[in-house]
């Protein structure tokens, strides 16, 4: 696909209620990237998150889509540009793993009642291929494992064939494997021009698999650019208040956290 | 294909409609003379069949809107306290005689209130909020509206006061003349058009409101289609009839099963199933108690009270480690 517009942020701030959860943000995710935003709990990621999907409209600042403010944008227009993938995975009725996959083509139906179009049908096989989902296509999704409904829920917003991808925290509960499969995937993704971001807090698959990756502490940015300039020793203990060592073993790079700081 | 089973369930409804049109409080058939049959077809039985189709495809619909929309497949239609409301107007009406004045002022009572119910509730939970504290503010309508309504049986003048109220109360499709049509049908039948509108956002809603809003669900939107086409369907509905339990909660749940879970699939379906369940119980009804002393609410909630006691037991078997 022709690359698509770059989501980004300018001086965002935001406040849920009285309390301020961003505040100054900029951010940017271009086609062909793969970007994590970490930070500790409560740092700001998922409202961040909330706000590039549209979700929430900025308290000051603003989100654009290409040269586009998105608050201006009409929310399935935003549905073709942005699929996002909330923190929590519910499903509240037991649908078939096809059927939920086939609900990231609703932004694109041109009337509601419209039957999957052949277009509609390839997105979908497309989907459910590259989340490796065949062999439980007709499961409810309510019997799958933890792991098995994030890959179908992430399938759901391949489904949509938006050029950005968001995903809050997409491996959290996963196995090793099925952490170190999803990364590839996502990886494979973005090197076919799209811009992919996830939360997350797993700061070696971060440093192994992102470009660029955005450190938040208090609402605020600590630190934003490319993974080995933002993962650092010094960062993580301002960002965590941890002692960490950066290893390298047979060339993948990890982050070892050693002690919690006391001051 | 799944569209044969929507074609299934409307020729069922139509069936109904026309086993309705057929039966009557004496039995089947038509009476010889030539004028009495057209009399008894056109002003006894066909309102009473239009009604009881406009009925219950408004509870059958709202229903499984209302499962969909809050995500809780023990919703029904009086969960937002709309049809408390039109009922309440409805017992104001016979305690204070005006609908006495003229055949269309109990059910326009009943209208009015299932209008205020509407905008106390619009009110109470307002435009953006939860569907918990839509849940709630309905809750609290239903219960003020109910306290209201028996403090007017409790206040009655006399003993045929209060009959007259707890017949009405209990739902009955017998002696409804054109008029009623009238007043009931525009209003359901534009409910039931807001109400169809919510197939795919009530999809999307599987996911979470998040989610739904990122496959172009606007939820301000959908809240007023919810609302409003419950309040004009259900509303219009419980003014010219009176309470008939169990319609909205059973019938998604009997399709259910048989069409799948995903919640817009099973809006048509839920329409004619409820038209059809409606007409049935109302035919067996005229079958089993000629006189009319069997109301159709009592025997839709004693058919449906066990159904619900077997879901629940189901659900807790399901919801079992």
């Amino acid at each position: 696909m022709t690359p698509g517009p770059t989501l980004t942020c300018r001086a965002l701030s935001m406040s849920l209620g009285r309390r301020s959860v961003l505040s100054g943000v900029d951010f940017a995710a271009v086609p062909g990237e793969f970007v994590a935003i970490a930070g500790p709990n409560g740092a700001g990621k998922s409202t961040l998150m909330r706000a590039l999907a549209g979700l929430r409209d900025p308290g000051a600042g603003n989100v654009m889509l290409g040269d586009r403010e998105l608050r201006a944008l009409d929310r399935r227009e935003i549905g073709r540009h942005i699929a996002y993938v909330p923190q929590d995975r519910v499903v509240h009725w037991p649908l078939s793993v096809e059927r939920i996959v086939a609900l990231g083509r609703l932004p694109h139906r041109v009337t509601s009642a419209a039957a999957d179009s052949p277009r509609d049908r390839i997105a979908i096989e497309n989907a459910i291929a590259t989340m490796e989902l065949a062999g439980i296509r007709h499961r409810p999704v309510t019997e799958l494992s933890g792991g098995e409904r994030a890959r179908v829920l992430l399938a759901r917003a391949l489904a949509q064939e938006a050029p950005v991808l968001l995903a809050d925290e997409p491996t959290a509960g996963l196995d090793p494997e099925h952490v170190l499969r999803l990364f590839e995937t996502l990886s494979g993704i973005a090197a076919r021009d799209r811009a992919v971001v996830v939360v997350l807090h797993d700061l070696s698959m971060a440093l192994r698999y992102c470009h660029r990756v955005l450190l938040l502490k208090d609402g605020a940015t600590l630190a934003w650019g490319s993974a080995t300039d933002v993962i650092t020793e010094d960062n993580l203990s301002r960002a965590y208040g941890i002692r960490a060592k950066l290893v390298c073993i047979d060339g993948v790079p990890a982050v070892l956290p050693m002690a919690a700081l006391t001051s | 294909m799944t569209h044969g089973k929507d074609l299934a369930l409307a020729g069922l409804a139509i069936a109904a409609f026309l086993l309705s049109l057929a039966i009557g409080a004496d039995g089947a058939g038509l009476p010889g003379s030539a004028d009495a049959a057209r009399t008894i077809l056109f002003e006894v039985r066909l309102p009473r069949a239009i009604l009881g189709f406009l009925v219950g495809a408004a509870l059958g619909l709202a229903g499984a809107v209302l499962q969909g929309y809050l995500r809780n497949p023990l919703a029904e239609p009086g969960i937002l306290g709309i049809s408390g409301g039109a009922a309440l107007g409805a017992v104001i009406a016979i305690h204070t005689g005006i609908a006495g004045v003229a055949a269309a002022a109990l059910p326009f009572a009943g209208l009015v209130g299932a209008g205020i119910a509407t905008l106390l509730l619009v009110m109470l939970a307002g435009a953006g909020s939860s569907s918990v504290t839509l849940i709630l503010a309905g809750v609290a309508i239903s219960s003020l509206s109910g306290a209201l309504t028996s403090l007017a049986l409790n206040l009655a003048a006399n003993p045929f006061a209060v009959s007259e109220m707890l017949y009405w109360l209990m739902g009955s499709l017998s002696d409804r003349s054109l008029v009623h049509v009238w007043i009931a049908a525009p209003a359901i039948l534009l409910g039931i058009v807001f109400l169809l509108s919510t197939a795919t956002a009530l999809d999307a809603l599987t996911l979470g409101e998040d989610a739904a809003q990122n496959l172009g669900v606007d939820p301000g939107r959908l809240r007023w289609q919810v609302v409003g086409g419950t309040a004009l369907a259900v509303g219009a509905a419980t003014a010219v009839t009176g309470a008939i339990s169990f319609v909205g909660l059973v019938v998604p749940h009997v399709l259910r099963p048989w069409l799948g879970n995903e919640p817009g699939r099973l809006l048509v379906p839920s329409l004619f199933g409820g038209a059809a369940l409606v007409l049935l119980a109302d035919v067996g009804l005229r079958l089993i108690s000629p006189l009319g002393e069997l109301r159709l609410g009592v025997l839709t909630a004693l058919v449906g009270a066990p159904f619900f006691l077997w879901l629940v037991l189901r659900l807790r078997r399901d919801l079992a480690p």
